[in-house]
């Protein structure tokens, strides 16, 4: 590769038992000195002897503590606006969480699967890929991209109507609606805060619902935003890539 | 006043960024601090940084003039929400952000509404502002927060009074971090012995992780019940699928559909006119 990128990593913690696992995640991205970022929800129990810890296993690192509000979405809207509070520039943003989904029934094989982008071998090929196309806008695993339903010039599914609301308000106008369903990809950094610098996240954030929000009966702020973070990306003209 | 075993000392952001630049670190890692917001909005980032990079814990609080700028507060209430959602900032079961006056500006022209609705929008329900005068001796108190502005020449011991949060800011302000070390080493404070307020933020920090451990055993408890839930309609979405798939398929269709599994070998010949033979392989 040309350069040493910039990489800034996104990580949010929800539950108290992770720790170990954060770490052991983490560690194969050590070697490129990556800008940490945490936010551990407030409702966890433990949440500052875990900073501490963070902070003795990666130096430098930022912990924040944000209520339970937009689940992922809102810990990592905060982070980005940390991000721009503290003026920190990267090449590319990696967003994390400590997913676990236990209502549902293959959640262990989720986080599996998402967590193939930062899998010792992966992250060389993926940052190559970005440094050889520049059209590539966010890489994922490729099981997780999935496209939001629209037919008749209409979506179709629990979150349409937020949806359409929601693009027209942030002026987003993707090419096609395809997103990472769990949120954890790679993705150039410049489109996201380019347009957080024109909608503050916390503002955002402030329109997520609290709680451990789900959208299999009824549609959601949060889980828009999660097909949001994708778009804001792809209306630039980048694509996802999946690996 | 009743003194905690550690209070929270005020020093100006100017004072604490000059340390950490220099990178000589003069303020002892247990001693907490009440950082007063007096920096050009340009100097906040280089703030943030300095907050992460040392281990006291903190509070800030706002300077009067600027609690009452209405349009000043508007653009700087998300670095407000960020420096007291760093893991350092010494939320004490109630978020508390002191706003620090002088005669010149009166009590009600702050405008704590604008930032408690803000805090309030980001999830933290009980940010309490305790309006200080900075020009008045002695001790002050409002909401759970104390407040005594210390004349170090009068070498004044602290008496015990409300358990509470307790915020020194010096009558007058020490003109470097020598001085400030010096000053604190030199307040004497007494305690009632009887009474836990002497560690009253490690006791409202006890209470909340209590409060967070409950909190999750409900978590998990409905995690289970959504898990149910999710899971029955699942159930009915695949019982709805076959019916519309194979149930409605004429009986004679799906009689002949027997045979061609006898014939792959899928289920036992013997079975088709006897139920009590075994239909499939283990």
């Amino acid at each position: 590769m040309n350069k040493n990128p910039v990489i800034a990593i996104l990580y949010h913690i929800f539950y108290e038992d992770s720790y170990e696992a954060v770490c052991n995640e983490l560690q194969p991205l050590q070697m490129y000195s990556p800008a940490l970022l945490f936010n551990i929800c407030t409702d966890t129990p433990g949440r500052k002897n875990m900073a501490k810890q963070l902070k003795q296993t990666f130096p430098g690192c930022f912990v924040i503590f944000t209520s339970n509000r937009g689940k992922d979405i809102g810990a990592k809207l905060a982070m980005f606006q940390l991000l721009l509070q503290i003026e920190m520039s990267a090449d590319y943003i990696l967003l994390l969480h400590d997913k676990k989904s236990l209502q549902a029934l293959k959640n262990i094989t989720w986080k599996n699967d998402l967590l193939k982008i930062i899998l010792p071998g992966n992250i060389e090929t993926i940052l190559r890929y970005f440094q050889q196309n520049k059209n590539c806008g966010l890489i994922t695993t490729k099981e997780y991209i999935v496209t939001e339903p629209f037919e008749n010039n209409q979506f179709t599914g629990m979150n349409g109507t937020l949806l359409e609301r929601l693009l027209v308000s942030c002026d987003i106008k993707p090419a096609s609606f395809e997103f990472v369903a769990g949120t954890m990809f790679w993705a150039r950094a410049t489109p996201l805060l380019e347009f957080f610098m024109r909608f503050s996240p916390l503002a955002i954030r402030k329109e997520l619902e609290n709680g451990n929000v789900m959208d299999n009966f009824s549609g959601t702020s949060t889980h828009s935003w999660e097909r949001l973070l994708c778009w804001i990306v792809t209306a630039k003209n980048f694509y996802i890539k999946g690996i | 006043m009743q003194i905690p075993s550690r209070p929270y000392y005020t020093i100006s952001s100017t004072a604490l960024m000059q340390q950490y630049e220099d990178n000589k670190p003069l303020i002892d890692e247990s001693v907490r601090l009440n950082i007063m917001l007096d920096i050009p909005v340009s100097r906040l980032p280089v703030l943030f940084k300095s907050l992460n990079v040392i281990k006291n814990n903190y509070i800030f609080s706002l300077p009067a003039s600027l609690a009452s700028d209405c349009e000043m507060l508007k653009a700087l209430l998300p670095s407000f929400y960020m420096l007291a959602s760093l893991d350092n900032f010494s939320a004490t079961g109630e978020t508390i952000i002191p706003v620090l006056r002088d005669h010149s500006v009166q009590p009600a022209a702050i405008i704590t509404d604008l930032i408690t609705n803000y805090f309030y929008d980001q999830g933290i329900k009980n940010l309490q502002l305790p309006i200080f005068n900075l020009d008045q001796p002695g001790v002050q108190h409002a909401v759970s927060s104390s407040f005594c502005v210390y004349d170090m020449n009068a070498c004044e011991i602290l008496e015990p009074g409300l358990p509470a949060t307790i915020i020194i800011s010096f009558a007058k302000e020490p003109g470097d971090l020598a001085v400030f070390n010096d000053y604190i080493s030199r307040i004497k404070t007494v305690s009632d012995p009887g009474y836990l307020s002497e560690n009253y933020v490690e006791k409202k920090i006890f209470e909340e992780e209590i409060q967070n451990w409950q909190s999750r055993v409900l978590l998990y408890r409905s995690f289970l019940d959504m898990s149910k839930s999710v899971q029955q309609k699942e159930y009915y979405e695949v019982l709805d699928w076959y019916h519309k798939e194979y149930e409605t398929l004429p009986r004679w269709y799906k009689q002949f559909g027997q045979i061609i599994k006898v014939i792959m070998g899928k289920r036992s010949f013997g079975s088709l006119f006897n139920d009590n033979i075994k239909k499939y392989k283990d």
